[in-house]
């Protein structure tokens, strides 16, 4: 026992030296009969990661700590706000993992004690102990960082960025505005969770408008002047919603500097609109147990090494998904599952003496421009050399002026890849 | 014995569902041995990406679990090699090279070849 814990340091430690400028953190030595692996979060990337590391180590103690007894996916979520689907579609439980054997702990994770490497219940009190810990615990919004935008604005102007009562909340105020109104919606600089998402929304929103409400429009007031898939969004709109949605970057004044809820107004440098419909997604940063277990760093971010998504923060703390600094790989459910799959494969690398080797990642993020049609961005991902770095050549959009049928094809795949995520993840 | 647990745990991965028949399969001491260890190789962790979006759900996305490594590697060189190819695979397979994606294909496909 003691000669396979001597070679999977040994091991680990090797695969670190390749990455000069990252601190290399003595882990703690773990044995497959009686490590005890924790989870924090079980979205996108906690609820895989769990699954993942069940299967590469059936014999281990899997915990996943996570408050929700029902997770409410954000992707496709924009299709409940354009109309197309029902809040209720979105739900997911963790039946599913309770019945491989994962112990799903229904608790908010209070704090972690890097020290001792245990984690506290918030609601139910005591702690969970941990020889490995991976943290997935997704955004956190920024409060106030945005002038008048509180949690009390949000009951107003939703942000509808962690999906749930808050998407609800955005749709019924759609449904419920006149025809003729003016929806507006505030869009952050990077980095924030799903870049093309903001657009994916204008586009469906647009749709409703068109189809539903066309004497309304949608003013999109953004803080940057390039956003992903970019052409390709322009193009649809374009296209699709000439007389329904207009954007309108920083160089043009789009940056909303400041919001005030009781008018629903959204002030930019040069001018106070007034909306019908205000949905204003905010700045954000690491789900805030980040902070608390000091894997965030003055940016509201997780610096991780891409070698296996260790914390260089934090010995033993792996963190995944939207809470870490993983650019170019982005913000993404799809991002997140696949960091979680191959942390998971690293831990169970490392308690099997193996070297962890580096790999190849990769992301795919559809969003759709109507109903019935979607667009792309792709991106293939080394990381070797203590870094994560786009391959050259490989990535990049759908291709533009395209036929419909590319873009219904898209819509088509970018269904069965919610329905397969979904299962990997929660089924 | 190691190709046919290999195909084992990849029918697993891509059934989706297929996870909960993994699991109990492994007994305590050989949990650690050759059937993890094929499991944990470098191509498998190459191949993780892979069953994000292909399953047995079926309609925009091919199931591959009855493909051939022949047939895999077959699409995935078609896919590599069409300029004006529109999909997401044609822009994804231009980033691994010719050995790695015949890596992914021989694993993929390792249970169907016999
Ligand atoms: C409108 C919208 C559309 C999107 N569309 C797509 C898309 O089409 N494709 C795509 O790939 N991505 C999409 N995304 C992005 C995707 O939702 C995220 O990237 C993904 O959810 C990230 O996974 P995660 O595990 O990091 O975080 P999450 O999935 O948010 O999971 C975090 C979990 O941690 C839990 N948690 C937080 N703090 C604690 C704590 N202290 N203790 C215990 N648990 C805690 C939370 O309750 C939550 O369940 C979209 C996002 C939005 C907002």
């Amino acid at each position: 026992m003691s000669k396979r814990v001597t070679l999977s340091r040994r091991h680990l430690l090797a695969g670190l030296a390749g990455t000069a400028a990252l601190p290399v953190l003595a882990p703690r030595a773990i044995a497959q009969t009686n490590a005890r692996l924790v989870v924090i979060g079980g979205g996108f990337g906690g609820a895989t990661a769990a699954k993942f590391l069940k299967h590469f180590l059936p014999n281990t103690s899997v915990t996943l700590i996570e408050p929700n007894e029902t997770f409410v996916a954000c992707p496709f979520s924009n299709l409940v706000i354009g109309g197309q689907r029902e809040i209720s579609q979105q739900a997911f439980t963790y039946d599913g993992l309770r019945a491989l054997g994962i112990d799903v702990v229904h608790q908010t994770a209070g704090d972690v004690d890097v020290d001792a490497h245990t984690v506290s219940l918030l609601e139910g009190g005591g702690s969970v102990a941990y020889d490995k810990l991976i943290m997935s615990p997704g955004v956190d919004i920024r409060w106030g960082a945005l002038e008048g935008y509180d949690e009390a604005a949000a009951e107003v102007m939703p942000h509808a960025w962690k999906a749930g009562a808050q998407t609800s909340l955005l749709r019924q105020q759609l449904e419920a505005m006149e025809d003729g109104g003016l929806v507006v919606m505030s869009a952050p600089l990077a980095p924030f969770r799903c870049p093309p998402g903001p657009y994916e929304r204008a586009s469906l929103i647009a749709h409703y408008l068109k189809t539903q409400k066309p004497a309304s429009k949608l003013l999109i007031l953004d803080a940057k002047d390039s956003f992903s898939k970019k052409p390709l969004f322009l193009e649809a709109w374009a296209k699709l919603y000439p007389d329904h949605l207009e954007w309108r970057g920083a160089a043009d004044f789009g940056r909303v500097v400041s919001v005030d809820a009781p008018t629903m107004t959204l002030s930019t440098d040069f001018e106070d609109i007034a909306a019908s419909v205000a949905n204003v997604i905010p700045p954000q940063k690491a789900g805030e147990i980040a902070e608390r277990a000091g894997v965030a760093d003055e940016t509201g971010w997780c610096p991780i090494n891409p070698l296996d998504f260790s914390s260089t923060l934090q010995p033993d703390i792996h963190v995944i998904g939207d809470a870490t600094i993983a650019a170019p790989m982005p913000k993404s459910a799809f991002s997140a599952n696949l960091q979680a799959k191959f942390c998971a494969m690293q831990i169970a690398r490392q308690v099997a003496g193996l070297d962890l080797e580096p790999t190849v990642l990769a992301n795919t993020c559809y969003s759709y421009i109507s109903p019935d049609q979607a667009i792309s961005i792709t991106g293939v991902y080394s990381n070797a050399d203590g870094q994560l770095a786009s391959i050259d050549g490989a990535g990049g959009l759908s291709p533009e002026n395209a036929d419909d049928s590319v873009r219904t094809a898209e819509a088509a795949q970018a269904d069965t890849w919610f329905r397969t995520i979904t299962q990997e993840a929660f089924g | 014995m190691i190709r046919k647990v290999r195909g084992l745990i990849l029918a697993g991965l891509l059934a989706g569902a297929g996870l909960a028949a993994c699991s109990p399969a492994a007994t305590p001491d050989e949990s650690v041995g050759a059937q993890a260890n094929a499991g944990l190789s470098p191509v498998a962790g190459l191949a993780l990406t892979c069953s994000g979006c292909h399953s047995s759900m079926g309609g925009g996305i091919a199931d591959i679990s009855d493909y051939t490594s022949e047939a895999i590697m077959t699409a995935l060189d078609r896919y590599r090699l069409e300029v004006d190819g529109t999909t997401v695979m044609h822009r994804l397979t231009r980033g691994y090279s010719e050995d790695q994606l015949q890596a992914i294909s021989d694993y993929l496909g390792a249970g169907q070849d016999e």
